[in-house]
Parts: structure tokens; sequence; C-alpha cells
């Protein structure tokens, strides 16, 4: 792949005597979403981290647009867009101050215009701009922070658990916004549990368990696999006991 | 099942490090701040008795002289230190160590320790009563802020009550379980204190001392009490454990810090007892009374009882019974105004006292001045005590004149009498109060502690009834 | 695209609107500044009517005296008799010509007025007395007034400017610190800013800014309209202004650097709490416990034993002080009459000179037991940002130690003068004419000027300004950069 825009070189994570990431070697490039599935322990969240420098590796290096996380801070969250399981607002903010906020953070300054703008291409009903972020759901949090990852321009999105708490038909609308946000050239990192929006969205997935990669499925072969299937048999092998 | 809890808390509580390395920080504290208040009245004491031994040995050593002459020498009493110096410093250093007792004269005691002390002093002295009085409520409130508030977030709340525990046994389970390794700790030390001060300390010291710090240890289980009790009443009702902390820190703080100074200007404004200019005028009336006029009187008087016309004839020394008189009139005049002096400085103690029904410290620090005899009552028992002393010698100094000077209207430069007069007078010696008389002057102390362990013995089971058990 | 640290403070200050503790923390901190300097000003008022009541006896009795003699003299010359005769007073007649009546027995009464800014800081100033009464043959014991002021109100302390600022301020900087990054890791929103490129050093140095514009406004507010009600002058509003406001960003920065560490909020505010009773509480009060147990002066009790041993010794010496103090004193012999060698003025004057001698080491003793504990206090205590504070406070309003000691030492000075003044008069047997009277020593008080209050302020204040440079570069370097928010 030409210059992927996240990748992991061996990328390694202990905590305390725990192996939470084995080595994991991963490379998105742009357009790209790729679902990494697993269950809760598996390593998806410390990976999320690892990118956006939460956390130091142990071992290997995260990158981000060619740049080391570790080495460059400052940089690769520029490139990065960051949607949280809970995107939390400021409660006494509104949906629209708390955007700008960000984005400011960001180093973008946003007209009271284009933020209207972002908010609307996120899916923000125009009513709940000017209300206050704590009167709004989770659905529209999250919106928030599409909105953000739009007004970055962001090079590589970031997306832990995203439609979990989500009714089906606020999933379906989230999954679009992705695959918009791919098709413009964005490179996506999905850790998520929802099997059933996977292969709509997702364009190639890996299955992690205990801080390892054991499988991974593209193009064709995803959409003709029982990922269900896939996914259990992979747990329940690493549950099982090691056979002498 | 109240037992079964309290044991499970405790157990908790004591297999908690922070418990007891918070214990040992209190513990040091407490025996450093005892230790060195020892030594410290160990040596006022020692230099007091001294003090006493001399002035005696001036008293007695005083040339011949007239009677009354050695009424305006005077002599000083000087204030005994009390043994519970180190537990409590209360007023003792704002109330002077010297009261000069001379005729004619009331005086207040002299030399304040403060005055001879640096300004960084009124920050306040480390003595046991600090430790108790701040330090050990704040450990009260980090070890029990999270008592229910901590469970409910946890969600451990509504699983344990139904299992079939009863609020009211739960909440008494969580107050002994809070309450017990704290007197695990507590108690021995005071034992252990007590003990120490029974061996070390001259017989007639620790007899009057045992019983106050029986008390004492009564009266800082209440407030001790009383700071579970309100841990435990907001633990119950605060939205979550950090509300709660945050209400307790805010409590203890005000209890401790802000509400003594308040309470103590409040009562000024409130009750402002005698001012400068009143005394001031007070002692005016006393120094106009004009000797002329009580020469006249005397004189009539005693020619009248005498049926004589002239003082040459009368039989007993004029000056001498002008003199007499005198000192009862000034006295009971000067009296009159000290016990308004007086009496204003224990009103706004109560006024002070009163407060207590919002910081229970208003009410313990005031029991715990009393305790240790370091209050304003037992310096104005030990004033007066000087004073009854004061007018006895006196008195017993111009009787002697009026028994021996030469009869007639002119005083007798003749007369002069040397020790055995000088050494027939007395000592002063003073006998410091009762427990029983400390405690009484602080009924309204005393009523607000109980109002509050009653209010808190009320309100925090009824509190634990009507709580919310799921985080909110 | 101002720099991420004032975004973040801009925002911060927004946020600070709806946050309800520090809200509470400001209220409850402004009140008591309101009830702080309505306290402390009407004490001043009391105390400067009491001391100007005292001046006006004084000087209405002075001119009664003075006429008094006048009139004495006039009827004397007009029956023709010498003007070099005096009643010896003090009572039924007054004696006002007589040197014995106006120098020893009467005297004048001294009084300092209350410094304007000490209705800010009461200090020391409520544990003196309010007048002195100055008279020759009695050094020792200048006489004093009655300490009037309630011992309870004396140990609990005033509740003025001084004491809101060096234990409310503490409460309401650690209350606007102690979430700093807490707050916003329990919410969640952490983890979205520091998504972003800002790093966190830029993000704690914009929250503090923020909380810290916030302090420094309470406190300019505080100091401001304290000395405009008490009527100080510039110099010393600014320093007390800036001595309030580093003790505030000290407390500020230790909250700031207790919250590096990660924790809870709720965990932090066990951890500061336990650090102000230790620091701002305990501390102070151990050192001054350590400095008497280090230094300790001998109790009064023994002074006045000595005094009293000293009077009774030269009691039994009769009439042979007199002899003493004229050897001591020849100039005094020359000029004195025979007649009075034996009079109780002149005894008492020959006496009183002996047991000052007598008496002057123990006198010393405290006088250096009591610098030595102030030392001790303010180079130790110094470790205690509230003694630091409580020092400079107290000096600036001039009702610190050095101030009472040099207004003490004013008062002793002027009874040296009146001493020097009236007993050449009492040997020589001369009487104090109604001339005499405006040429008597007059009291001048010389109270600090601001630059030597500055000047004694200035330790305490460099002091603090170091620890808090301390606090909060510990605070801005301490935090962790791997710990995931």
């Amino acid at each position: 792949m030409s210059n992927p825009i996240l990748e992991a070189r061996g990328l390694t994570k202990r905590f305390d005597a725990t192996l939470a990431l084995d080595a994991l070697d991963l490379a998105i490039g742009p357009g790209e979403v790729y679902a990494l599935l697993g269950p809760n322990g598996a390593g998806k969240t410390t990976t999320i981290n690892l990118f956006l420098g939460f956390l130091a590796p142990d071992g290997g290096a995260a990158l981000v647009d060619g740049l080391d996380v570790q080495a460059e801070a400052l940089e690769t969250k520029r490139r990065l867009a960051y949607l949280p399981e809970q995107v939390a607002l400021y409660p006494s903010l509104t949906g629209a101050e708390n955007l700008g906020y960000f984005a400011a953070l960001a180093g973008i300054a946003l007209k009271d215009a284009e933020r209207a703008d972002f908010l609307d291409r996120a899916g923000l009903q125009r009513e709940a701009h000017d209300r206050r972020a704590g009167t709004y759901s989770k659905g529209m949090r999250q919106k928030v922070g599409v909105a953000l990852a739009l007004a970055k321009g962001a090079k590589a999105l970031l997306l832990d658990e995203p439609t979990s708490g989500l009714d089906p038909s606020a999933s379906v609308e989230f999954s679009g916004l992705v695959r918009r946000l791919a098709d413009d050239g964005a490179a996506v990192l999905m850790a998520t549990h929802d099997l059933f929006r996977v292969k709509d969205t997702a364009s190639r997935v890996g299955v992690l368990v205990d801080g390892q990669l054991r499988e991974e499925i593209a193009g064709e072969a995803l959409q003709s696999t029982d990922l269900e299937a896939l996914y259990l048999g992979h747990v329940r092998e690493a549950e099982a006991p090691v056979t002498a | 099942m109240t037992l079964a809890i309290a044991k499970k808390e405790a157990a908790e509580t004591l297999r908690d490090g922070r418990f007891w390395w918070t214990t040992a920080i209190v513990l040091i504290l407490l025996i450093g701040a005892l230790a060195t208040g020892w030594v410290h009245t160990e040596r006022l004491t020692a230099q007091h008795t001294e003090a006493a031994e001399a002035e005696r040995g001036v008293w007695t050593g005083q040339e011949e002289k007239n009677p009354h002459s050695a009424a305006h020498f005077g002599t000083y009493a000087f204030k005994p230190v009390t043994p519970l110096l180190a537990v409590d410093r209360g007023l003792t250093a704002y109330t002077g160590v010297a009261l000069f007792m001379e005729g004619h004269a009331i005086q207040d005691a002299r030399y304040r320790p403060a005055e001879d002390a640096s300004a960084a002093a009124r920050l306040g002295e480390l003595t046991a009563a600090a430790v108790l009085q701040w330090l050990v409520p704040l450990l009260i409130v980090l070890l029990t802020f999270g008592a229910f508030a901590g469970e409910r977030e946890r969600g451990t709340l509504r699983p344990l009550l139904s299992l079939g525990v009863s609020r009211q046994a739960l909440a008494a389970g969580k107050a002994l379980g809070a309450a017990a390794p704290l007197a695990l700790v507590l108690i021995p030390a005071a034992i252990l204190g007590a003990a120490a001060m029974a061996l070390f300390a001259p017989p007639e010291t620790a007899a009057w001392s045992l019983p106050r710090v029986a008390l004492l240890a009564l009266v800082y289980l209440a407030y001790f009490a009383v700071f579970v009790g309100v841990s435990l009443l907001v633990s119950a009702l605060a939205r979550s454990p950090r509300s709660a902390l945050l209400i307790l820190l805010g409590f203890w703080f005000a209890n401790g810090f802000i509400a003594p100074r308040l309470a103590a200007d409040v009562s000024e404004r409130v009750h402002p007892g005698l001012t400068a200019e009143a005394f001031a005028e007070g002692k005016a009336e006393v120094d106009a009374m004009s000797w002329e006029d009580r020469t006249v009187r005397v004189t009539e008087r005693l020619l009248a009882e005498e049926g004589v016309s002239t003082l040459d004839s009368i039989s007993v020394n004029m000056p001498a019974v002008r003199l007499y008189e005198g000192e009862q009139e000034e006295t009971e005049m000067y009296r009159a105004l000290f016990e308004r002096l007086a009496d204003g400085f224990e009103g706004q103690s109560r006024v002070a006292q009163a407060g207590g029904v919002i910081a229970p410290l208003l009410a313990v620090a005031p029991l715990s001045t009393a305790l240790t005899g370091t209050d304003y009552r037992h310096h104005r028992h030990f004033a007066e005590a000087a004073e009854t002393y004061r007018y006895g010698y006196v008195q017993t100094l111009n009787q002697n004149l009026i028994d021996h000077a030469a009869p007639g209207g002119s005083w007798d430069r003749e007369y002069v009498v040397g020790e055995e007069v000088w050494a027939g007078i007395p000592p002063f010696d003073y006998e410091a109060p009762s427990a029983g008389w400390a405690l009484g002057g602080h009924g309204l102390a005393l009523a607000f502690l109980g109002l509050w362990l009653v209010g808190l013995v009320l309100a925090v089971p009824a509190a634990v009834t009507r709580m919310p058990l799921d985080p909110r | 695209m101002p720099s991420p640290l004032l975004t973040v403070a801009r925002t911060e200050a927004r946020l600070l609107r709806a946050d309800r503790t520090a809200f509470w923390a400001s209220v409850v901190f402004l009140a008591a500044t309101a009830y702080a300097l309505a306290s402390g000003l009407s004490l001043r008022i009391e105390r400067a009517e009491a001391a100007r009541a005292v001046l006006t006896a004084d000087a209405e009795r002075w001119t009664e005296g003075q006429a008094e003699a006048d009139s004495i003299e006039q009827a004397m010359q007009a029956e023709g008799l010498p003007l070099d005769t005096y009643e010896w007073g003090p009572r039924s007649p007054r004696g006002v010509r007589s040197p014995y009546a106006v120098g020893m027995f009467y005297g004048r009464n001294v009084t300092t007025e209350p410094t304007p800014l000490s209705a800010l800081a009461v200090g020391q100033a409520d544990l003196y007395p309010a007048s002195h009464r100055v008279t020759a043959g009695n050094r020792i014991a200048v006489g004093s007034s009655e300490a009037l002021t309630s011992p309870l109100r004396l140990a609990a302390g005033a509740f003025d400017l001084a004491f809101v600022l060096l234990y409310l301020l503490p409460l309401l900087a650690l209350a606007l610190g102690y979430d700093l990054t807490a707050s916003e890791r329990e919410r969640g929103t952490l983890r979205l800013v520091l998504a972003q490129p800002v790093s966190r050093r830029a993000l704690v140095a914009g929250k503090l800014l923020a909380r810290g514009g916030l302090l420094a406004l309470l406190v300019i507010v505080a100091t401001t309209a304290g000395f405009v009600l008490a009527g100080g002058d510039l110099g010393r509003w600014a320093l007390w202004t800036v001595v309030a406001l580093l003790y505030g960003l000290f407390w500020l920065g230790l909250a700031a650097a207790v919250d590096a560490r990660g924790r809870s909020a709720a965990s932090n505010a066990v951890v500061l709490a336990v650090c102000w009773l230790g620091l701002g509480v305990l501390f102070p009060a151990a050192v001054t416990l350590l400095a008497s147990q280090m230094h300790p002066a001998p109790t009064r009790a023994t002074f006045v034993a000595a005094t009293r041993t000293a009077e009774a010794d030269v009691r039994q010496r009769g009439t042979e002080p007199v002899a003493q103090f004229l050897a001591d004193h020849p100039e005094m012999a020359d000029a004195m009459d025979d007649d009075v060698s034996e009079s109780f003025a002149v005894m008492a004057i020959a006496r009183d000179a002996l047991v000052a001698e007598a008496v002057g080491p123990v006198v010393t003793q405290f006088a250096e037991r009591r610098a030595q504990q102030t030392t001790f206090v303010r180079t130790v205590g110094a470790l205690s940002p509230t003694v630091l504070a409580h020092a400079a406070f107290l000096d600036l309003a001039g009702t610190g130690d050095a101030q009472q000691q040099r207004a003490l030492d004013a008062v002793e000075a002027y009874q040296e003068r009146w001493r020097a003044h009236f007993e050449p008069l009492v040997f020589a047997d001369t009487p104090f004419r109604a001339a005499d009277y405006p040429y008597a020593p007059q009291f001048e008080p010389s109270p600090e000027t601001s630059g030597e209050a500055v000047r004694q302020a200035a330790g305490p204040l460099l002091g603090l300004a170091l620890a808090v440079s301390l606090m909060l570069g510990l605070a801005i370097s301490l935090q962790p950069r791997a710990l995931a928010p």
C-alpha cells in the first residue's frame, strides 16, 4: 500500500505483567475503513490510545501519516480525529460553542456560519445547535464529534465503539457518514463489537483477541464470511485451555 | 446484623494502610504536644512556686513599720499553673499571672504571657486540644464520608438492602464500624495518658486532674461521635461521594476555623459588657470619694458614740477607724465594678456558646477549657479568692492599728510592728475548684452538645430510611 | 489564531461561571470580606475614640493644672509671698505646683493612635494597653491602663481582613484548583481535549490562568475595598495586594500539583485538606511551640519576684540609696536641697534607680528571649506560607511585633525624658511654676513610615514569591505525560 495513514509496526504494550498488545502490525490507507473486532480486554482501546499518544508503547511504534506518534505528539493529533465511545461535551456550553472550542484547540478558528455548516453536515438539527450540550442525547453528542472531524479535515479517523448505544436508524445514519468520510480520503480505524454494521461500513476486518491479531479479512471474502461464527471461533479458541 | 456490618466496616478500615499511618501521625502529634506541654508546665510551676516563696520572704522580711504601710507595700499572688495546660492552653496566655494585692485598690492580674510572645503565637500553639479538635474530626470525615455515598455509587447499596438488612441496622452498623477503629486507638491513648499522670504527678495534682481528664475524654468522645453522625448523615443524603466530601470538608472547616472567631466577634457586639469609658468612670467614682467627708463622718460618729466633744477624748485612733471604714466602702465599690466587668466577659462567653447549635466546636471548646482549668471562670475564681485574701489581710492590719494605735484624732507616728504581725498573716493559699464546679458554668455548652448527639441519633436513622439507593 | 493556552483560558473562564463550587467559594469569600471590613473598621473607630478620650482628658487636666497654678501664683504674689514654696499635694490640695505631684504622681497619659490599617489587621494591637501613664520614679512598670478586651476575644482572634486572607483565601484557591484536570477526566471531556494538538502543559497553564485570574480578581477587590475604607497609602496597598496574590497563588499551585497526580477530584480534596491543615495550621503552631521550648522566656512571676526582692533589699538600706544615687549622679548632688534629702519623693527616685539597676538583667533576658523566639519563628516558620503572609500583613498594617515594640520604646523614651526633666526639680525642691508647664516634655509618637514597613515585609514577600514559583513550576512540569486520560 502506498503510504498508509495509520500504521502500527510491531506495536507492543504491557500493563504490569499482562501483555495487552503483542507486536501488532497494521496498515490503513486513505479511503479504507478498518474494523477492529474483539472482546472486552482484547486491546482495541489500547490500540486507539497508542495512536492518540495517550499511552507510550513498550515496543514498536504507532505512526500517523508517516509520523511517529511519540516523537511528534502535537503534529499527529492535528491529522487525527477521534470519536470516543462517549463524546463528552461541556454541558454548560452549546453544541456550537463546544465545536468552536475543540476546533480552536486544533488550531482552527471557525466563524459562526462555518460552525453551523459543519454541524449540519454531521447531521445535527438546526434547533439543537444553540442548545446547551447538557441536553443532548448520545447521538447528538456524537454528531458534534463528527462535525469536529469534518472541521479538522482529518486524514485519519479513530472511532471507539461508535454505534454502541445507538438505535438502529441512528446506526445506519452513522455508517453512512463514516463511508462518506472514507470516500473523501480519510483512513478510518473503527474498534467495534457491532458485527451487524461492520459488513456495510468496513473494507477490512481484523479480529483482535488477547492483544494478537488472529485474522484479517477483506473485500469480497468479507462479504461472504459469517463474521459471527468467525469471531466467536477465535474467542473460544483463546478461552480454551492450552493443551499439552 | 448490625454487628456483622460493624465488623466488616471496622475490618476494612483496620486493613487500610492509610488508617494506620494517619493514626500514627495523630498519636505522634498528641504525644509531642503533651510531652512538650508537660515540660513547660513543670517549668512554670517551679517558677511560680519559687516566686511565691520569694514573695513570702519579702513580706515577712519587712522592716518594722506602721501596719498600714505594709498594706501599701502589698503582696503578690501568683496564679497557679494548671497541670492540664498541655492539653488545652485555653485563655491562660491572655490572662495575667501575677495579681498585686494592696490596700485601697483592686487590680486585675498583670503580665499576660501573650504579651511576651511573638505575633505568630496568635496563630495558635500546638496542644492536644488542637489535634483533637481539628485533626481527628478531619480524619473522621475522611474515613466515613463514603459510608453510604460510596456504596451507592459502586452499586452495592441496593443489593445490600435487598439481602434483608434493615436500614436501621445498616445505620447502626456503619456508625459502630466507624467509631470502633477510632475508639480502639484513642481510648488506650487516653488511658495511657491518665496513667502517666497518675504515676508521675504529685498526688494532689493527680487527684485534682483525674476526674477532669475522665470528663475531658467523655466530652471529646461525644465530639467525635457528633462528627461520625454528621458524616453518616451527609453521606446518606448527598448526591455523590464527592459531593458528600465537599460538604463535610466545608462543615469541618467552618466549624473549626470560622465559627470560633465569628462567635467571639458577634458575642462582643451583641453583649458589649463594660466599656473602657464606663470602667474609667467607675474608678473615678471611687477616687472621688473625698477623705475630708469621711473624716467628718467618722469623727462625728465616734464623738456621738462615746459621748465626747473632742477627738482628744475618744478611746480609739480615729484615722485607723477611718482607714478601716474607707477600705470597706472602697472595696465594695471596686468589687461591684470588677464584677460587672467579669460578668460582661462571662456573658459574652455564653453568647458564643449559643453558637454551639450550629457548630459543635463552639460547645466543645469551652468545655475543654473549663475542664483543663484554663477558662475565664477559673481565672475569675482565682482573682476573687485573691480579693477575699486581700481584704482580709488589709483589714487585719487596719484592725491591728485600731487595737493598738494611740487614741486620738491624729496619726500615730510611733506605732510600728514587725515580723510577728507580718508572719501572723497566713500566706495566700489557693484551692483550685473541682471538676463539678468547672462544668457548672457551662450548662449551655453541655446542653448543646447533648442536643447534637440526640439530634443525630434521631436524624441518621431517619436519613438512612429515606436515602436513595441508586446513584443519580 | 490565539495560542492553545489562551483558548483554554478563555473557555475555562466561561465554564467557571457555571461552576457551583467556585460560585459558593467566591460568595463566602466576599461575604466574609465584607463582614471583616465592617468589624475591623468599627474596632478601629472604638480604639481611636478611646485614645482620643484619654488624650483629651489628659490635656484638659494639664491645662486646668496650669490655670490653677497660675491663679495660685497670682494670689501668692498679691499676698507678697515668695514663689519658691509650694504645696506637696497630690490630694487636697492637688499640688499643681509640686514637682512631686505633677511629675511623680499624676504624670501624663500617652496613647498611640491605632494605625489606619489596623482595621485590616488587628494583629497585636488588641493585646497592648490603650494608654500608658508616664511618671518619674517608677521605671519598672510603666503604668498601663486596664486590659479590658475580653480574653475570650483575644484568644479567638479578630475577624479582620488578614484573617479572611489567611484562612479563607486558601479555601477559595483550593476550591478553584482541586479539580483542575480531575473533573475533566471524570466528566470525560479530557479525552477529547487531549486528542487535539494541545499539550497537557498548555492545558494546565490555560486553566490556571483562568482560575488564577478569578482568584486574583477577588483578592484585588477585597484588598482595594479594604484600603479604600481603611485609608492606607498606595505603597502599602500594592505590597499587601501582592502578598495576598502570592499567598492565594501558592495554594492554587499546590492544588494543581496535587491534581497532577491524575487521581479523582475527591482524592485531591482529601490530600489538599490534609496539606492545608498541616502547612497552614499545625506547622505554624508547632513552630511557635518549638520557639518557646528552644528559647524559653522566664515566666513573669520570676520577673515580679526579682523586682520585689530588689525593692525589699533597697528598702532595708534606709536612706543609704539616696547617697548611692547622688554618687551615681553627681550633677544632682550639686543642685540638691538638703532639706529634702529624706523626703519620700527623693527616696522613691533613688530607690527606683537602684531597683531598675538590679532588675535590669532580668528585663534584658526577657527582651532577648523574646527576640530569639521571634527570629526563630520568622526563619523556621518561613516554611509555611501562612506564617510568612501573616508576618507581612501585620508589618504592613503597623500592628506586628516590630511596630508594637517600637511604640513601647517610644513610650519608654518619653518616660526617660520626663524623668530627666522632673527629678532635678524634686531634688532641688523647686516648684513647678505655671510658666514651666508649656516646657514639660511632650510625647511624640513616631509611627513607622511606609518605607520601613515595606522593608520589614520584604523578607516574607520574597519567601512567598519563592514558594509560589516552586509550586506553580511543579504543577505545570509534573503533568504526567504518559497517563491516559
